[in-house]
């Protein structure tokens, strides 16, 4: 007992006595430093947030750390890769689980993320009351930034087995940059170090993927986390404290302190303790967020692994540069670009104009630029801020739940009907058999 | 601080302003010579020039050469051999197209454009000269230049260069050419 209670002090000296203290915590506590004193009790609800955003870190951390276990385990070679691939599903202890949970939160990733976003747009929590000097448009910009990083992080990652699936997606990726006008032959040079896909490729898809893209990730998330304490928290809470105000209590912005990398910002925003929001409404970031936080990572970690103990990484043949698979296809986050990819070579006057640009550059560009620019476009009122699916916005919802259909139909059909030489074949029906080759 | 005009500049302001060149000097030299360096000087890539064998090694009708990632199509008739090479790669996004010709089409029996190569990729088709019959391919399949090797008398496709069809024919009597150096 006395050897328990020594060690605790040394690796664990919190010990809170009261309410107070723990919540005091979160000024002591540099882990802690990261959350404000107080919270609404609606933003620590499930239906406000469903906790996507906070899942997507928990797994970037699931990936992080089995990633760092496979960098020991596998080698940036043409010659290699693949050998070590095999040698983690066959032949390392646990190997074939670590790369498994590696794939399934990389896959988790990017829905999540992507669900995250979605529940932005329906709860209008891209926006927040501007006169007080709310910014949260911003946040979406660098959230859309943020889902752009995880789509490079997953595509740069399936590529490293080297396998059939690796090698064909480089030879597409790269020929899309190349269709890109006047700057696409530079393009896929830098990008695949050379004319010719091989060790110059590998290496530098290995490096952007472990060190690259990882590092911005995490250093325009850690921006992003900045901007939501910045922005006085969730856009549910500019809510509460909206209606406050409209029940006849004054609202005034509080002025505000957020650290900087050097130094201390100070603005105005509204802000949890800012004006007369009761404490029935309040409660402490200690223990009441960090405990649901727990709860997050233990959940994402469980299902994780559990999804990962039944359904193995795939890896397909080695690489062969003679004979792409047939169908060859993208993983589903990417069915719907070959998809549009494979629709949209165009035909104008005398020029054609290649899919791979159109489908798999324009298009993609343009939805972006559509998302980014909405949020200082939506005119809706104040009132639809932080409520699911508010009546003032049924048509931009109708909209953007258009586009949400038409990527998911273009996955579905990409999928599920595109069989042999990527001819379409209705559900079930069987593909004719297609010879094998070498 | 001297405020009022660009001519009273100070010794502390030239310094600034130095120190400004001086650092974004360094830091933009810092960072084109690192991106510079991403750009290979010596590629050690394979030779866009590939040997594929003297004639009489060539099979009849149409086949992949891996090295060359081209198609060899050679047919004879009359004592002449005629021989061209049609590039695999797909114009769409590269895939390496599969010879997929028909026992019809092969034999003549079929005046149709009929289908000679078609992509696993995004289902391009072409004919069997390379034109696009369907399919996201925006260009046809381009042909390359073949010719004798004058030391060894192998057939040489250069796939660095894209030739006109008519130029692209190789025309050979039999029996020429065809000696292979031991
Ligand atoms: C790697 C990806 C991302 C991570 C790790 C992340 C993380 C988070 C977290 C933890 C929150 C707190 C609230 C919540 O959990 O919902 C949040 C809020 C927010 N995120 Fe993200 N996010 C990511 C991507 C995105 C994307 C793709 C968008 C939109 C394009 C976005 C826009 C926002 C906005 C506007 C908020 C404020 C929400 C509010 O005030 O209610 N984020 N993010
Ligand atoms: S690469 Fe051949 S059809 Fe797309």
């Amino acid at each position: 007992m006395e050897v328990f209670q020594r060690s605790r002090r040394v690796f664990w000296s919190y010990s809170p006595e009261s309410a107070r203290e723990s919540s005091d915590s979160v000024v002591r506590n540099f882990l802690f430093h990261v959350f404000p004193a107080y919270v609404t009790k609606q933003s620590l609800s499930l239906a406000t947030t469903f906790w996507l955003g906070t899942v997507t870190w928990v797994l970037f951390v699931i990936l992080t750390i089995t990633g760092v276990i496979l960098m020991f385990l596998y080698v940036p070679s043409v010659e290699r890769a693949y050998q070590s691939m095999k040698d983690i599903e066959f032949v390392v202890s646990y190997g074939s689980i670590l790369r498994s949970m590696h794939r399934m939160a990389a896959h988790g990733m990017v829905a999540v993320a992507f669900l995250h976003m979605v529940r932005i747009w329906y709860t209008k929590a891209y926006s927040g009351p501007r006169r007080q000097g709310s910014r949260r448009e911003i946040n979406w910009l660098i959230g859309l930034v943020l889902f752009v990083l995880t789509l490079a992080l997953s595509y740069t990652g399936y590529l490293l087995p080297w396998d059939q699936l690796a090698y064909w997606a480089l030879v597409i990726g790269a020929n899309v940059a190349k269709s890109a006008p006047l700057v696409g032959d530079q393009m896929r040079e830098i990008l695949i170090g050379g004319t010719e896909i091989g060790q110059n490729t590998l290496i530098r898809f290995y490096i952007l993927h472990c060190v690259a893209l990882p590092i911005l990730l995490v250093v325009v998330g850690a921006y992003h986390m900045w901007r939501l304490r910045r922005d006085g928290g969730l856009a549910a809470t500019d809510r509460l404290t909206m209606l406050q105000s409209a029940g006849g209590d004054e609202l005034k912005p509080s002025s505000t302190k957020t650290y900087t990398l050097l130094g201390i910002k100070e603005g105005t925003t509204l802000s949890v303790r800012s004006s007369a929001l009761p404490d029935s409404l309040l409660a402490r970031a200690n223990p009441e967020l960090t405990t649901r936080l727990l709860i997050v990572m233990l959940l994402t970690h469980v299902v994780t692994l559990g999804v990962s103990l039944y359904v193995a990484a795939p890896l397909e043949a080695p690489a062969n540069p003679l004979a792409p698979p047939n169908p060859a296809k993208a993983p589903w986050y990417f069915l719907w670009l070959q998809e549009l990819i494979a629709d949209t070579t165009l035909t104008v006057g005398t020029y054609v104009i290649n899919g791979g640009f159109v489908g798999g550059i324009l298009i993609p560009t343009i939805a972006l630029a559509v998302l980014a620019v909405w949020p200082f476009l939506d005119r809706s009122p104040d009132d639809a801020m932080g409520v699911w699916f508010h009546r003032s916005r049924w048509l931009q919802n109708v909209v953007f739940t258009i586009g949400v259909i038409a990527v998911i139909g273009l996955i579905i059909v990409a999928a599920y009907l595109r069989g042999p030489f990527w001819e379409l074949y209705w559900f079930g029906e069987p593909w004719p058999q297609v010879p094998k080759l070498y | 601080m001297n405020n009022s005009d660009r001519q009273g500049s100070t010794r502390r302001s030239f310094l600034a302003r130095l120190s400004i060149w001086i650092g974004g000097l360094a830091v933009g030299g810092g960072v084109f010579a690192a991106l510079r360096s991403l750009i290979p000087n010596v590629l050690y890539e394979p030779s866009k020039k590939v040997k594929i064998g003297t004639l009489d090694l060539i099979p009849d009708g149409v086949t992949l050469f891996k090295d060359a990632k081209a198609f060899v199509s050679k047919h004879g008739s009359e004592g002449k051999t005629r021989i061209h090479a049609i590039s695999a790669v797909c114009t769409h996004l590269g895939c390496i197209v599969q010879h997929t010709e028909s026992e019809e089409s092969k034999s003549g029996t079929t005046d149709k454009p009929t289908v000679g190569f078609s992509c696993a990729c995004h289902g391009s088709q072409f004919t069997i000269d390379g034109d696009v019959v369907k399919g996201p391919a925006p260009e046809p399949l381009p042909w390359f230049a073949v010719s004798v090797s004058p030391d060894d008398g192998q057939l040489v496709v250069d796939t660095s260069s894209v030739v006109e069809r008519h130029k692209a024919l190789l025309v050979l009597k039999s029996g020429h050419c065809n000696v292979r150096k031991v």
